[in-house]
């Protein structure tokens, strides 16, 4: 179905020539449409920024099923309680000029430019941006699917489930074992999981001494490593141990009913489990025949444009772009090289040359703060890190704790640039 | 082979120099991702006097200015960019 669909597209535009397709459909319409999916970091920007800079020339509608987003970045803060959950939430209020369209997008007719929505209505457009963000590869941790999810809660996605792991975190016994089942390479925030296991520890410390934390990671290495595991040992001697695919961590099974491991054959009691599966694009990307063979959607890295349909764009975490990590501060950055590129396409004029930048900020305990992060551009076909940056092992007990005060600024100041609210 | 030799060169030129969209509001958009309207570590950037935005960028450029992160930045500016983009931040001031 998808073959015949896409060689009738080939076919059209070796008739037609690529530049002169879409002129007519945008004229037939009026305004040009631009309809994103996915209310986050890069659809949201794209979304305010596509409004914003078009002066009204772009008919901008979000599909997004939720009146307000609460941010999975800095929900490791929440978690550790140096942040209200409420301080996680932002609305839409503050996307002048975007048309916000409350329901899921449940399909994409590529061939006839047309989003399905969940109600049953459809909606249109002359381009399309998908910002799904990820979801969990289904089978990756055998024994763990969603529905385990209330008993060994993911907390990957922001939301309900980062309450229900801090609420398991406060209930446990006395001297209980904390399990993070960490995911493999490629993943949202790489330095998550095990900024994760930084605040479970500073909780711990506090309300329950002697409990454990058990890291089951499938890789060999992780990001910020160093800078963890110093940290580790200096905040939380021996609470935190890891182990890594020799011991048999890659092939971890669990079992959500008895909160029982299986590690290497070994079976292992624990008291909470945190599991971060494998991931891919968010479904959306996949029914769409967006993603290739890794789950991920292929993307040029000149403007995060889709390499099987000219008239979509997919950003953020779901995109396949070169070296890039998944973050917050990527997916806004790539945002606003979408919205110059499709503006220049749909208005005229001349798109900038693109410049990628990203910055992941990870908190380790109490004002120990530190970052890792680079410039980007495209180069042989994927975006390529030019120059990059990393705090270092033993810095100073006030570097690290302006890299904390940064990275509080550097959320107060990136959420106002994606949702609006109070800045430009 | 040849292509990819030149698919980096090209690249590495471009940001150097102003496009014809490449202007200062374009520019400063990657700014605001970290510089927002308060600040206690990042500090906003409406309103700061033209010349001391254009020494601290181009102090960093140097690695004369510590701060790693806007040390690589500061290197993808070109003099052009850097003071276009003073005169912009000072230009939306009070």
């Amino acid at each position: 179905m998808r073959e015949s669909i896409s060689l009738s597209r080939r076919q059209l535009l070796a008739l037609s020539g690529a530049a002169l397709l879409p002129a007519p459909m945008v004229m037939a319409q009026g305004r040009p449409r631009v309809v994103v999916i996915g209310g986050g970091a890069g659809g949201a920007t794209v979304a305010r920024y596509l409004a914003k800079d078009s002066g009204g020339a772009i008919e901008v509608v979000l599909v997004e099923p939720a009146h307000r987003y609460d941010s999975c970045f800095f929900s490791n803060i929440a978690l550790g309680g140096f942040w209200e959950f409420s301080a996680l939430g932002h609305g839409y209020d503050g996307l002048a000029g975007v048309q916000l369209v409350q329901d899921w997008a449940t399909g994409v007719d590529r061939d006839a430019r047309r989003v399905a929505l969940g109600g049953g209505g459809s909606v249109s457009y002359d381009r399309l941006v998908i910002a799904p963000g990820i979801d969990f590869v289904e089978g990756a941790v055998p024994g763990w699917d969603v529905a385990s999810q209330q008993a060994m809660p993911h907390a990957y996605k922001g939301g309900s489930q980062i309450r229900v792991l801090k609420a398991q975190i406060e209930a446990m016994r006395e001297g209980g074992t904390f399990a993070l089942i960490a995911p493999p390479n490629p993943y949202r925030c790489p330095p998550g999981p095990y900024e994760r296991a930084s605040m479970v520890a500073h909780l711990l410390t506090q309300s329950n001494p002697t409990a454990k934390i058990l890291i089951v990671d499938p890789k060999e290495s992780f990001a910020k490593q160093a800078l963890f595991e110093e940290g580790w040992q200096n905040h939380y001697p021996g609470m935190i141990t890891r182990i890594g695919p020799d011991f048999g961590a890659d092939t971890v099974e669990v079992r959500p009913e008895t909160m029982e491991l299986v590690i290497d054959g070994e079976v292992e009691a624990v008291d909470v489990c945190n599991v971060i599966p494998a991931q891919q694009a968010g479904m959306i990307a996949a029914q769409a025949g967006l993603t290739d063979e890794t789950g991920w959607a292929p993307v040029r890295p000149e403007d995060m444009r889709s390499r099987l349909d000219e008239a979509v764009t997919v950003l953020g975490d779901a995109a396949a772009q070169g070296d890039m990590p998944k973050s917050a501060f990527a997916a806004n950055s790539q945002a606003k090289v979408v919205a110059h590129a499709l503006r220049a396409e749909l208005t005229g004029g001349t798109a900038p040359a693109p410049r990628y930048l990203n910055t992941c900020w990870s908190l380790i305990a109490a004002h120990d703060g530190v970052r890792v992060g680079a410039t980007y551009a495209p180069a042989e076909g994927k975006i390529t890190a030019l120059d990059s940056f990393v705090s270092q092992p033993g810095e100073s007990a006030e570097r690290r704790r302006q890299t904390w005060l940064e990275s509080v600024d550097w959320y107060r100041a990136i959420s106002a640039d994606i949702f609006g609210s109070s800045s430009s | 082979m040849r292509r990819g030799i030149w698919g980096v060169a090209v690249c590495l030129l471009i940001p150097a120099g102003m496009g014809l969209a490449d202007d200062a509001a374009t520019l400063a958009q990657q700014c605001v991702t970290c510089h927002g309207a308060e600040g206690e570590a990042i500090p906003p950037l409406a309103g700061l006097p033209e010349a001391d935005v254009t020494a601290a960028l181009l102090a960093y450029r140097a690695g004369e200015r510590p701060d790693a992160l806007m040390q690589v930045v500061a290197k993808r500016l070109s003099d052009d960019e850097i003071a276009a983009l003073a005169a912009y931040f000072e230009g939306l001031g009070p």
